[in-house]
């Protein structure tokens, strides 16, 4: 039961940053030019959560199919939310060369 | 694993707190203010919040900081999409409009060529001529209210002038008054001459009327003699009169005789349908008993012809011993029975023809009653054009009495 809750909160988290990641992409045209690179840096950092996301959404569809793939999970959340914190880092860093 | 992950959590919630004092710091500056959606970089921090919340599990059970990550994760990725989202379709929209108009522009806008003359006409086409026409049409504006005022003035002075005329038409009018009323005084002064004259003039006259006077009398003379004439013609005309009424009376009770006549008439015509109809009712009848009679001599013939037949049998059989005893009574029995009917046919043949005899003696007396009535009715129509004409001759000596 937990597992049902939980993945449904993750897989719903996963599409709305996603589809997020896709109007703001659309829209970066529109932004100010002096702001391009912020932007796109915050774009890959919220392109690593999609990412850890869509890794713990296939580690709780398989735990319903009783595969484990916890570790695995554990080590791309890892690396996805250090990439992610560091690209939303870089990107208030160059808003602040502005 | 759980170490490292749990040191890992700690580091990136250390550098995600770093990340936000320099989003509070750039936000201070009014450098995220050149976001055209700053609100969606503080969602974007927004969704590392639950990843800092979920590192430190030591205060909450593993099952609870799950909830709180992942719930925070889904709240947040909500938000931002629907914030996004909203955006977007609002600038679509924009972006629609703005294409449409371009294209609209860049449909109308057509490329021009470069010339000195050209672009000389064409500035004088889209800058000039616009002004100088609204320049033109301020003047003219100007000039017609310059008019109209003008037109004021004018009419008023004709309102003037109008005033003026009535004026002098007053006075001329009080002038032709004044001379009147002196007129009049020196036609007082003469009319007492007149009246003077007009005196004689009536005295002259009355002399005229005494005379005329015994001519009307002598006149009066002769008429009361012409009444006395009329009144002996009076007299004969009443006594005319007299005759006349009792000559009327006359042919009054003439025509009360006419009107008795005329209703006999009437009744004797009535009669008359009345014995037609019957007439028709027997004449009826009569046909039937013809056609019976008829009926009647058919079966007489045949039964003569059968008559005749069995008399031939007779004949046959009565030497004829075979013949048994039995049939020659059948023949007999039914020879005897035809001659009863035969009587009886007779008898009803007889009174047919004596019926027929008296409807025949009917009709005749109604044929002669018939003819009786035909010569009252040419008397009653002679009867009915003297009446007419006794009619109109009283009516004739109404209206002579009547213009007498």
């Amino acid at each position: 039961m937990i597992d049902i809750v939980l993945f449904i909160l993750i897989f719903f988290s996963f599409v709305f940053v996603t589809l997020s990641i896709v109007f703001i992409f659309m829209e970066r045209e529109f932004e100010d030019k002096r702001l391009r690179g912020s932007v796109n840096t915050l774009l890959i950092g919220m392109l690593f959560l999609a990412i850890f996301l869509l890794s713990k959404v296939v580690e709780y569809l398989l735990r319903f199919f009783e595969i484990d793939i916890s570790f695995y999970a554990s080590l791309v959340e890892l690396v996805c939310i250090s990439l992610m914190v560091v690209c939303f880092l870089v990107s208030m860093i160059l808003m602040r060369e502005l | 694993m759980e170490l490292i992950l749990t040191i890992h959590g700690y580091l990136v919630a250390l550098i995600f707190l770093i990340t936000v004092y320099f989003w509070v710091e750039a936000k201070n500056r009014g450098v995220i203010d050149l976001f055209k959606k700053p609100i969606s970089v503080g969602l974007i921090l927004a969704l590392g919040l639950p990843l800092l919340l979920g590192s430190i599990h030591y205060f909450f059970s593993t099952t609870v900081s799950l909830y709180i990550k992942y719930g925070l994760f889904f709240l947040t990725s909500f938000g931002l999409f629907s914030f996004n989202y909203l955006h977007f379709k609002k600038n679509r929209k924009n972006a629609t409009e703005e294409s449409k108009i371009f294209m609209s522009l860049k449909k109308k806008v057509k490329p021009l060529p470069l010339t000195k003359a050209k672009i000389k006409e064409q500035l004088m086409k889209y800058f000039i001529k616009p002004e100088l026409t609204k320049i033109d049409d301020a003047k003219k504006q100007s000039q017609n209210e310059h008019r109209k005022e003008m037109q004021k003035v004018r009419d008023e002075e004709v309102k003037i002038d109008d005033k003026l005329e009535d004026l002098k038409e007053k006075e001329d009018e009080l002038g032709k008054r004044f001379e009147d009323l002196e007129k009049r005084k020196e036609q007082l002064g003469l009319s007492r001459e007149e009246v003077k004259f007009n005196l004689s003039e009536v005295k002259k006259e009355l002399g005229l009327l005494k005379l005329s006077k015994n001519d009307i009398e002598k006149e009066k003379d002769d008429l009361e003699l012409i009444k006395i004439k009329t009144d002996k013609d009076k007299d004969k005309v009443k006594k005319k009169l007299h005759n006349l009424l009792l000559f009327e009376e006359e042919l009054e009770k003439e025509k009360g005789e006419f009107v008795k006549a005329r209703k006999k008439a009437d009744s004797i015509i009535k009669l008359k349908k009345k014995i037609d109809n019957k007439i028709k009712e027997y004449n009826s009848k009569l046909r039937v008993f013809v056609q019976e009679k008829n009926k009647l001599d058919k079966e007489k013939r045949a039964l003569q012809a059968r008559q005749e037949r069995l008399d031939d049998d007779w004949d046959d059989v009565k030497d004829d011993k075979v013949w048994t005893e039995k049939q020659k009574y059948k023949i007999k029995r039914e020879y005897q029975k035809l001659s009863e009917k035969k009587k009886k046919l007779q008898i009803y043949e007889d009174k047919v023809a004596d019926q027929r005899d008296d409807l025949e003696l009917e009709k005749g007396g109604f044929e002669n009653l018939k003819t009786s009535l035909n010569k009252l009715e040419d008397e009653l129509a002679t009867a009915k054009s003297e009446n007419k004409l006794k009619d109109e001759e009283i009516k004739a000596l109404k209206s002579r009495r009547v213009k007498k």
